[in-house]
């Protein structure tokens, strides 16, 4: 679609571009250049290098235990998988990665004190905590679910080679059980990374995620409703296999979160750590501490 | 440009007051810009960077109303279309080249790719830059960073230009280049703000200047009216010399020498109005007395004795 300016440089709105995907192009246009600009900086900092060590754990714990795991049934690997998911990458891998990125992305401007070459800019300041938040998301979202099939790959193909690894794949039905998988850890990503892009908007430090680590792997432990104020509860129930199923961990904890409640929780908690974030950004001047 | 002319101000503070807590920024700023360069002069800390960034609209008044080309300036993306700025600090997306670096911002302009590209090839071209666009900008000496500040300032052809001290870490060369290139801007009936604390820095660009101190505007006007205002103040004069008494002693007896001050046996301090004439007559007393002079300096040649001055604080 091509865009006229006026006189100053801004864009001039067409009828067409007034109607509701005329906006959502545009709000795409507005934060496309964030995203990028966001990705390319976290990808040279170190908070990245963080979460690419810690999606890069589970693919080394696999190597280590693929001895024990040798001449084992698909059907054991599925449940070392599990227990992969449940304990490393939900509790560990997705609750660090995204609040590191989440937490990173927001107070990496301020503390290097770079917030005001985007706040000079004609863009928004919704759209750059939008497009900001694409960007931690997304390399939260392909780590992880990157460093899962790695390791589903890992403990499979030197215990069962290549053909069982296919059959598992298409016939067993492990494609779509591994897309589920997926999409479960990228809804954990997307709540972590929200909150921890609201705490950055105002907290200095990332202390705060050592706190609600402790209440999210803690209180679903406690035998009462209080589990459901955690986000650990609703992605523990969105994975595909429960263990509750089996009569293990889970039948301590209480039922799963039927699904739709599941989806509905942890995407409205993203949207409300999102206005939030929103609001305080919105207000937040470039500062840097100094008077 | 459609709405920027030479008689009109492009930028308005009217009784604008901004505090950090307790620490004052600037207070009670009422003050008209119009188009051309404005010069703005002060010691550090006096508010002239306050005054920038709430022009640029990264801060908010506390207090008063301010207009830039007739509008609010705080969250007003439509604004930084028109509105360049080279601030102080000195940090940037240091990975990235150059290049990239102006790129990537221009690209926020939503203005298309190729304008981006275009306009950040052309800024660093402007800005000196064009052979170390590709380099990382962590690799960039001082100067360089300054260029490539000034230059993403330059790249969309803002109608207001704000340059918080712009010269700082430039050589001679790249001085003179930005200043013509700032004076052509003016003349193209740009509205150019410049900071400095180098009162002659701005000297040579305008001769429009506002004296900030302590948060105020001190003096407006042209560069001449503020000289006047600054020759109503004596100078301070700091000799070290092998013979301060005799030295003392001849020098009383010259014009425009208010007074001497022995400050120890190797040191006098004397006050003139005419440090130009004394500087000449030292050097005539100098050679007929035979006496050895190691350092001659303004004891308050800096701005911020200037401004202690001209607000009425006693030096030394």
């Amino acid at each position: 679609m091509p865009v006229s300016f006026d006189t100053h440089g801004g864009p001039v709105r067409t009828r067409k571009e007034r109607s509701f995907s005329g906006v959502v192009v545009g709000a795409g246009r507005l934060i496309w250049p964030v995203f990028l600009v966001s990705i390319r900086r976290l990808v040279h900092s170190k908070f990245f290098y963080a979460a690419l060590f810690l999606a890069a754990l589970p693919v080394c714990l696999a190597v280590i235990i693929l001895p024990s795991q040798m001449g084992a049934s698909i059907g054991r690997l599925h449940l070392v998988l599990e227990s992969f998911l449940r304990t490393v990458f939900l509790a560990f891998v997705v609750f660090f990665a995204g609040n590191i990125l989440g937490f990173a992305v927001m107070r990496q401007e301020i503390d290097d004190q770079t917030l005001h070459f985007p706040l000079l800019q004609p863009t928004p300041r919704w759209a750059l905590v939008v497009g900001k938040f694409a960007a931690a998301l997304l390399l939260a979202s392909l780590l992880c679910v990157l460093s899962l099939w790695l390791t589903y790959l890992v403990l499979v193909i030197p215990t069962q080679g290549v053909f069982a690894l296919v059959k598992d794949l298409t016939q067993g039905g492990r494609f779509f059980i591994l897309l589920k998988e997926s999409t479960a850890l990228v809804l954990g990503l997307l709540a972590y990374t929200t909150i921890a892009m609201f705490m950055g908007s105002f907290l200095k430090s990332i202390a705060y995620a050592l706190i609600l680590l402790a209440w999210d792997t803690g209180v679903p432990y406690l035998p009462s409703t209080a589990k459901m104020w955690t986000v650990m509860h609703y992605l523990q129930s969105l994975l595909p296999e429960r263990l509750s199923q089996q009569r293990r961990l889970f039948e301590l904890l209480g039922e799963p979160a039927p699904v739709w409640l599941c989806l509905v929780v942890l995407v409205g908690l993203s949207l409300v750590f999102l206005a939030g974030c929103l609001f305080i950004f919105h207000r937040r001047e470039c500062l840097y501490g100094e008077t | 440009m459609s709405d920027t002319s030479q008689t009109s101000p492009t930028i308005v503070l009217d009784s604008v007051s901004r505090w950090y807590g307790e620490v004052l920024g600037i207070n009670k700023v009422s003050v008209d810009i119009q188009a051309g360069i404005t010069g703005l002069v002060g010691p550090n800390g006096c508010g002239k960077s306050t005054l920038m960034n709430l022009v640029c609209g990264l801060i908010r008044p506390g207090q008063g109303q301010m207009r830039v080309l007739g509008q609010r300036p705080w969250d007003n993306p439509a604004l930084r279309r028109r509105v360049g700025y080279c601030p102080q600090f000195d940090h940037f997306y240091e990975n990235f080249t150059g290049y990239l670096f102006l790129f990537s911002m221009l690209r926020l302009h939503q203005r298309g790719r190729q304008w981006a590209e275009e306009s950040a090839r052309h800024a660093l071209e402007q800005a000196g830059l064009a052979r170390d666009m590709n380099r990382k900008i962590r690799s960039y000496s001082k100067g360089m960073r300054q260029r490539i500040k000034i230059a993403l300032a330059l790249a969309h052809q803002p109608e207001i230009l704000v340059l918080d001290e712009p010269f700082n870490g430039l050589d001679p060369v790249g001085r003179h280049e930005f200043m013509s290139l700032f004076a052509e801007y003016a003349r193209e009936g740009r509205t150019v703000v410049v900071s400095s604390h180098i009162l002659h820095e701005v000297e040579r660009m305008t001769d429009r200047i506002l004296m900030m101190s302590n948060g105020y505007i001190l003096a407006e006007g042209g560069v001449r009216e503020v000289r006047d205002l600054l020759r109503r103040h004596p100078f301070h004069v700091l000799i070290r010399t092998d013979k301060p008494r005799r030295l003392g002693a001849l020098l009383l007896e010259e014009d425009g020498v208010s007074s001497v001050e022995i400050e120890n046996e190797e040191a006098l301090m004397l006050t003139t109005r005419d440090p130009d004439n004394l500087y000449l007559r030292l050097n005539a007393l100098v050679l007929e007395h035979n006496i050895r002079v190691d350092l001659v300096t303004l004891s308050d040649e800096n701005v911020q004795s200037i401004y202690q001055y001209l607000s009425g604080k006693e030096h030394h």
